[in-house]
């Protein structure tokens, strides 16, 4: 065994390793994420369709929210209790602030509405006419959650600002609505962007005004004030000559990145949550066209959580069917609304008894004692299921004539702010 | 202090004088026991270079210039190591070596490119050889890892086979950054993504109160063959993992596989016949007409008026699932060269029906010595594993098994008549039918290859520097196949009945070091040994997944179906780092060393900062001190020893980006702001650790570690919940300090060492505390469905892993997922050509939300619903969470193993001299599980693999335990 100094040739080994370290360490550090774009790759289109597209987020969870809690249906989920437990306030629970039945439909309205915000600080008259009027429908969906609780409002920069009481958040959505309008007035015949087929009969500025207005009625209408809520359903496509479903849809496809609608469920499936209450069924009156077309009896009733229907519902017809936001048939509702709202209960009677033929119903006559209860039944049949009659109860302080199922229940009056806002 | 000057003095002497003589040695080391001849055994002069190796029979020649006489070293893995001063040339020196039972002559990992005798380590660092490993066999790797060290918890999610194992080194570091150990298989970082199967599509479990995935998913080191592993050095805290920087936080398990060894070929055979079966089972309730009826409604009563009940637990998860496992291993060499070969080929059956997990693998391990300057090794191995997962945890479909079960009472038929499954009127699935007729696939093919280069620049008799280049590649392909037929119940009741899902993951996972080594020897008695490096990591995981729904009639292809989804998702990581570490040994007593390392990231969202993370540690062995005399009989060995070091976590990959994500509607393509929001000014999480403890040999009987650790996490990475009036849900911040410390000793004592019997046994005790010391945010929940659910929480001043939950309106801490302590006893025993061995497994504390019980007691099929309890139970669901939260202490025998080797004459007799080893034997797996747990098994978790929030149940796959019947052959 020798030793010796074993000096191999270095500047090889020192000219092999700088290449292999060249090679393998020249790859970039600093590189563009992967997997999606940034602000700076988005334009006004996608903007405005990713607007669209977001406003079905999570809106299932809205539905349902104010189906159960307003008794229209139950949502008979085996795998989560909080549908038939806290929702209706079994044994007296309150709804959980943290609970994904408030925070889903919240958050994803405040998301829809982040998405507004960047495109009305790049877009044209038209997008932001288009975005404010967007803005000015999620707040409200998260009002009619919260009510008195209040909303936040300040939300276009980083920080949002505090919270603001009912009153402040109705003038906030109306005046944003008004101001929708003015863009909408200066951008033009059309739009410089596609909508989605729920806007097929409202894709250009002055079309896309009418929803506008119907939204700005339904806002006054919240707010009483029922001359502006006149004004605004004039300038609407109330039209008692136009078909009842008329109006504002959110579109469902099975394109890559689209959604399903959510509502539907197979009819006869074992599987089906969203049941019918009973008492849909049981209040109405013979020959209602509008129970037969949107409730059917199943074969075997399902029971959970001591809750019992054998009823399901048909509002969608099929897993792709556009789901409404504003039909022609709540505007010809809410002009008579506003009518008896202001007393004139003959005004509101041909609309009434124009909603009544419609469902096969015979027409009647209106006074200040039965006017305010016709109008509420007739919105309970004709826009059942698509998020108004628990709103519509609570506005005329009536929550405590809805049916409870078991002894303790309670029916909500609003839900409590979101935990995560505080 | 006079020993020092001594030396100095010595040292001086010796180098100014000059002997003109030589001193030659020769002589033979063998095993003392057997008197067999070892082959490769090191033969160094004390404090030089000056060394050789044995031959193939055991013989070493040596030849010293300038000497007279010299210290030898004798040492080889496995072995004590000898040392022995010698004068004058001896030509018939014999080394009988004996076993090192009590492991002080291990060697253990220092450093990147260095290691160092246990004996002489200022870590805690805890080895385990691939004897030791596989005991008793299992699917994977990580399954062998539970109990064997202290500090190493091993938590299984689900019995699901074919993986999906947490483990976790000194308990939480992290809260939503990677919460998983770096792996190093033989210099190549290994990829241990969970990548979700997809079939979310169909449970929707993500839709509900919960938006994290629960497929159950595997994490990718289950890929690996235990049967391949030589030694696992784990490195549990940052004082010694410091010096792998940046993604060492949950500390590092450096995987050596086996090597052949010169001498004749070894040649192993082992085959293990098995089975699986469920560990425990649940029961059901018994009902009554009336019972039938409030629960089940009219329908319930006229089912259960047939007068029938049903077993169903024992339909679903009653197999008993056949194992069949083998596998050879083939090794040898020369003084220049060494091969090792291995195949491996498993079947599992599980204990539910169409469920399983088979694996292949084969490894070649080459090692080549070009000249006394240049080495290299190479390591391929290729791994095919394919795993049935079955359809289970949470949903909100009603669709996987367990929900479908929980649904259903035991009065109802599931089974099929003439080929047709009943509707479940009960559930939105039959689970029997959808079991059958259902497809959950990962098929995963991986390659991993690696290899290393070591240059020899420079060798003198006091100075060493080598040149090592150290490199690998780990590469695979996953697929994950679902198909969920029109037929099944759920299918056809839906708007799109019949859904195939299909996920194609590929990562490529590249590493390579550059290493310079130097040893210098200033004097027999001081070492100074400088390590420095630079590295390059990669990591690029493709991720794409399709679902396609309305299927067409009997087909499974993506593009059969109405409508397609399909996601993809990226991550890309690369890091940059460099190091260098110096390490001195004075008089084998005191034990220095230091070093630092820097890691630049792209996930960093300043990709130019090098972030350090320096370490230092020092032992001292108290036990060579002169006042140490009267207490060597007793304690023989003592080392103090004490550590620090920093190591980080890196942002999770795309944490510094706000983008958007697609949103299309009718068939325009849309943009909308994601749900998080970027932060560019991310930074990985610091862990700072101190370490102190001793090592101790008792009367030559025994060993006893004890270590105490305390490690302050700083810039924890929170996805810190957003107002969600921002239009965000969270952000990633660093905003967050936790504290955690732990206490870790073992003892293992060598009972009765003889020719006939022998006792040796471990214990093992670990335990670990965690607060979060501070939050720059408002306490936020993590894990968990809902307050009156039982969540988790991180809240200031709390434990990191404690369990909230309602009680009457008002949100308390009501437990906590770390357990108070675990507790591990390892026995062999050897009786004549008897060998018998059993590891238990004792988890004091910790405890589980069961939410498959509150499940089973909404949808009224607990056996106990009728009782006082039960009904108390249920009544209290909303108003206090208390009640289901669980203590999920156990006490597991996790393997058992007894084993017959036949005398060597017989089997050369039986064999005709082919063979020379023959063993065979029976064994088993988590045989016994003792808990209070009233579910299948505190062992679970429904989310994978979390930091926090891991013991969450909601109908998972039932754990089982299996017997094995092994034979092993060899030569």
């Amino acid at each position: 065994m020798k030793f010796n100094y074993k000096i191999i040739n270095i500047k090889l080994l020192l000219v092999v390793s700088a290449l292999l370290l060249f090679f393998a360490g020249c790859q970039k550090l600093d590189f563009v994420d992967p997997n999606g774009p940034s602000l700076e790759q988005t334009t006004t289109q996608s903007l405005v369709t990713g607007i669209e597209a977001g406003m079905r987020i999570d809106y299932e969870f809205y539905l349902r929210d104010v189906a159960v809690i307003g008794r229209e249906a139950y949502y008979l989920e085996p795998s989560d209790p909080r549908y038939t437990g806290t929702l209706m306030g079994k044994d007296g629970t309150n709804l959980d602030p943290s609970g994904f039945l408030l925070v889903r439909s919240w958050g994803s309205r405040y998301r829809v509405i982040r998405n507004c915000n960047t495109l009305i600080s790049r877009g044209d008259d038209g997008a932001k006419g288009f975005a404010k009027t967007i803005i000015a429908h999620q707040l409200l969906m998260n009002l009619n959650m919260t009510y008195d609780n209040g909303i936040k409002i300040d939300v276009a920069g980083e920080t949002p600002g505090p919270f603001v009481g009912r009153v402040e958040a109705l003038n906030f959505i109306s005046k944003m609505l008004d101001e929708a309008k003015t863009d909408l007035q200066n951008a033009g015949s059309s739009f410089s962007f596609k909508l989605s087929n729920g806007f097929a009969d409202f894709n250009t500025p002055a079309e896309f005004l009418k929803f506008n207005r119907g939204l700005k009625a339904r806002v006054a209408i919240y707010q009483k004030k029922y001359d502006d809520a006149l004004t605004a359903l004039s300038e609407s496509f109330v039209d008692q000559g136009a078909s009842l479903k008329k109006g504002v849809y959110l579109d469902y496809g099975t394109g890559v990145g689209d959604q399903l609608n959510p509502i539907y469920e197979v009819p006869n499936a074992t599987n089906i949550k969203l049941f019918t209450h009973p008492s849909f069924v049981a209040d109405a009156e013979p020959g209602d066209t509008r129970v037969t077309s949107k409730v059917f009896v199943r074969s075997e009733p399902t029971t959970l959580d001591g809750l019992t229907s054998n009823l399901g519902q048909t509002v969608s017809s099929s897993s792709v069917d556009p789901f409404p936001l504003m039909r022609n048939e709540e505007l010809i509702l809410l002009r008579a609304e506003a009518n008896i709202g202001k007393g004139n209960y003959g005004a509101a009677e041909p609309d009434i008894n124009f909603i009544r033929q419609s469902a096969g119903l015979s027409s009647v006559t209106l006074d200040a004692n039965n006017a305010l209860d016709e109008l509420l039944k007739q919105k309970r049949y004709s826009l059942f299921l698509e998020g108004f009659r628990w709103i519509d109860l609570r506005l005329y302080d009536k929550l405590d004539t809805l049916p409870l199922d078991r002894p303790g229940d309670v029916v909500h009056k609003q839900m409590p702010r979101p935990s995560t806002e505080n | 202090m006079r020993h020092v000057l001594t030396t100095m003095l010595l040292l001086i002497f010796s180098m100014s004088v000059t002997f003109a003589q030589q001193l030659e040695l020769v002589g033979r080391v063998y095993d003392k026991e057997t008197n067999e001849n070892l082959v490769g055994a090191n033969i160094v002069v004390k404090g030089t270079n000056l060394g050789t190796v044995t031959d193939l029979d055991g013989k070493f020649h040596i030849v010293l210039p300038n000497a007279k006489s010299a210290t030898i070293v004798v040492s080889y893995i496995g072995y004590k190591t000898i040392t022995k001063y010698i004068e004058g040339n001896r030509y018939n020196l014999s080394f009988g070596m004996e076993p090192d039972i009590l492991k002080t002559s291990e060697v253990v990992v220092s450093g990147l490119a260095s290691s160092i005798k246990k004996e002489n380590a200022a870590n805690a660092v805890a080895v385990v050889t691939g004897k030791e490993l596989t005991t008793v066999p299992t699917q994977t790797l990580d399954q062998q890892l539970a109990g064997k060290f202290a500090g190493v918890s091993v938590n299984q999610n689900s019995g699901a086979p074919g993986g999906g194992m947490s483990v976790n080194l000194r308990g939480v570091t992290t809260i939503n950054a990677e919460n998983q150990p770096l792996y190093i298989l033989d210099g190549v970082i290994l990829d241990n993504t969970a990548t979700q199967s997809g079939v979310n599509a169909v449970t929707l479990a993500t839709g509900g109160g919960n938006s994290n995935f629960q497929d159950n998913p595997v994490n990718r080191i289950a890929d690996l063959v235990p049967d391949d592993i030589e030694s696992i050095n784990v490195l549990k805290g940052s004082s010694a993992a410091a010096i792998y920087g940046a993604k060492a936080s949950n500390g590092v398990v450096i995987i050596t596989t086996k090597h052949g060894t010169g001498g004749k070929p070894t040649f192993n055979f082992h085959q293990e016949f098995g089975f699986n079966e469920l560990i425990k089972k649940l029961g059901s309730r018994k009902f009554t007409a009336k019972t039938a009826l409030d629960a089940f409604g009219q329908r319930g009563l006229e089912e259960f008026n047939k007068g029938k009940t049903y077993d169903h637990e024992e339909e679903l998860y009653g197999e008993k699932g056949f194992v069949n496992q083998s596998s050879i291993g083939l090794g040898g060499g020369n003084q220049t060269s060494s091969y090792y070969f291995s195949a491996y080929h498993r079947n599992d059956q599980g204990i539910i029906k169409n469920t399983g997990y088979e694996k292949q693998s084969l490894r070649l391990n080459l090692t080549h010595k070009f000249s006394d300057a240049i080495d290299v090794k190479v390591y391929a191995n290729y791994i095919r594993s394919s795993a049935d997962r079955g359809l289970t945890n949470n949903d909100n479909s009603g669709t996987t098994f367990g929900i479908s079960l929980a649904s259903t009472p035991s009065f109802f038929n599931l089974l099929p008549t003439n080929g047709v499954y009943p509707e479940n009127p009960f559930s939105a699935s039959n689970a029997i039918q959808t079991r059958d007729l259902m497809t959950n696939n990962e098929l995963v093919n991986r390659t991993i290859v690696s290899g290393s280069v070591n240059f020899n620049l420079v060798k003198t008799e006091n100075q060493l520097l080598d040149f090592l280049i150290t490199g690998g590649i780990d590469q695979y392909s996953q697929t994950n196949k679902a198909v969920f037929p029109r037929d099944l119940q759920f299918e056809k009741n839906s708007s799109q009945p019949g859904t195939s899902i299909l996920g194609e993951t590929t990562s490529e996972n590249n590493n390579l070091y550059f290493n310079l080594i130097h040893n210098f020897f200033a004097s027999s008695d001081l070492n100074f040994r400088t390590a420095a490096g630079v590295q390059i990591e990669n990591k690029n995981l493709n991720s794409t997944s399709s679902v396609a729904e309305d299927l067409i009639v009997g087909q499974e292809n993506i593009d059969q179906g109405a409508s397609v989804t399909v996601t993809q998702n990226r991550i890309i990581q690369r890091d940059r780092g460099f190091f260098i570490q110096e390490e001195i040994n004075y008089l084998d007593t005191y034990f220095l060393t230091g070093g630092v390392r820097g890691d630049k990231s792209s996930s960093n969202g300043n990709v130019d900062k090098y972030f350090l993370f320096p370490k230092a540690s020092a032992a001292v062995r108290v036990s060579k001190f002169n006042f140490w005399s009267g207490l060597k009989n007793f304690l023989p060995e003592f080392k103090l020893r004490a550590a620090f070091g920093r190591t980080g976590n890196s942002p999770i990959p795309g944490a510094k980006y706000s983008s958007f994500v697609p949103a299309n509607i009718s068939g325009n393509g849309g943009l909308i702001v994601a749900t998080r929001r970027g932060n560019p000014n991310i930074e990985p999480e610091k862990t700072t650790e101190v370490e102190v403890g001793f090592d101790a040999t008792i009367l030559d009987k025994g060993t006893f570690e004890f270590s105490y650790y305390n490690r302050d996490i700083s810039d924890l990475i929170l996805f810190r919940d957003l107002p969600p009036s921002t239009g965000f849900n969270q952000e990633v911040i660093n905003g967050g300090k936790m504290n955690t410390y732990g206490f870790e000793a073992s003892l293992s004592w060598n009972f009765f060492s003889g020719s006939d019997f022998n006792w040796n046994s471990r214990v093992n005790y670990y335990s670990t505390r965690s607060t979060i010391t501070q939050l720059d945010v408002p306490a936020f929940n993590t894990l968990g469905f809902a307050d009156v659910l039982g969540r988790f929480r991180i809240e200031e001043g709390k434990s990191a892993t404690q369990i909230v939950g309602l009680e009457n309106g008002v949100l308390k801490q009501l437990g906590d997922e770390t357990p108070d302590f675990e507790m591990s006893f390892i026995n062999n025993f050897k009786w004549k050509n008897f060998d018998l061995s059993f590891l238990v497994h004792w988890k004091q504390g910790g405890d589980v939300i069961n939410l498959t019980k509150l499940l089973t007691d909404l949808l009224g099929t607990t056996p106990d619903l009728d009782t006082p309890e039960g009904k108390a139970r249920l009544a209290a669901f909303g108003k206090t969470t208390h009640q289901l939260i669980e203590d999920g202490t156990y006490v597991k025998l996790r393997e058992l193993s007894l084993g017959y080797t036949f005398p060597k004459e017989t089997v050369q007799s039986i064999f005709g001299g082919l063979f020379s080893r023959f063993r065979i034997g029976v064994s088993g797996h988590n045989l016994v599980a003792i808990t209070d747990y009233s579910s299948y098994d505190p062992e679970v978790s429904n989310f994978g693999n979390r930091a926090i929030g891991h013991s969450i149940e909601v109908t998972p796959f039932p754990s089982s335990r299996s017997y094995y019947f092994d034979i092993s052959l060899g030569f």
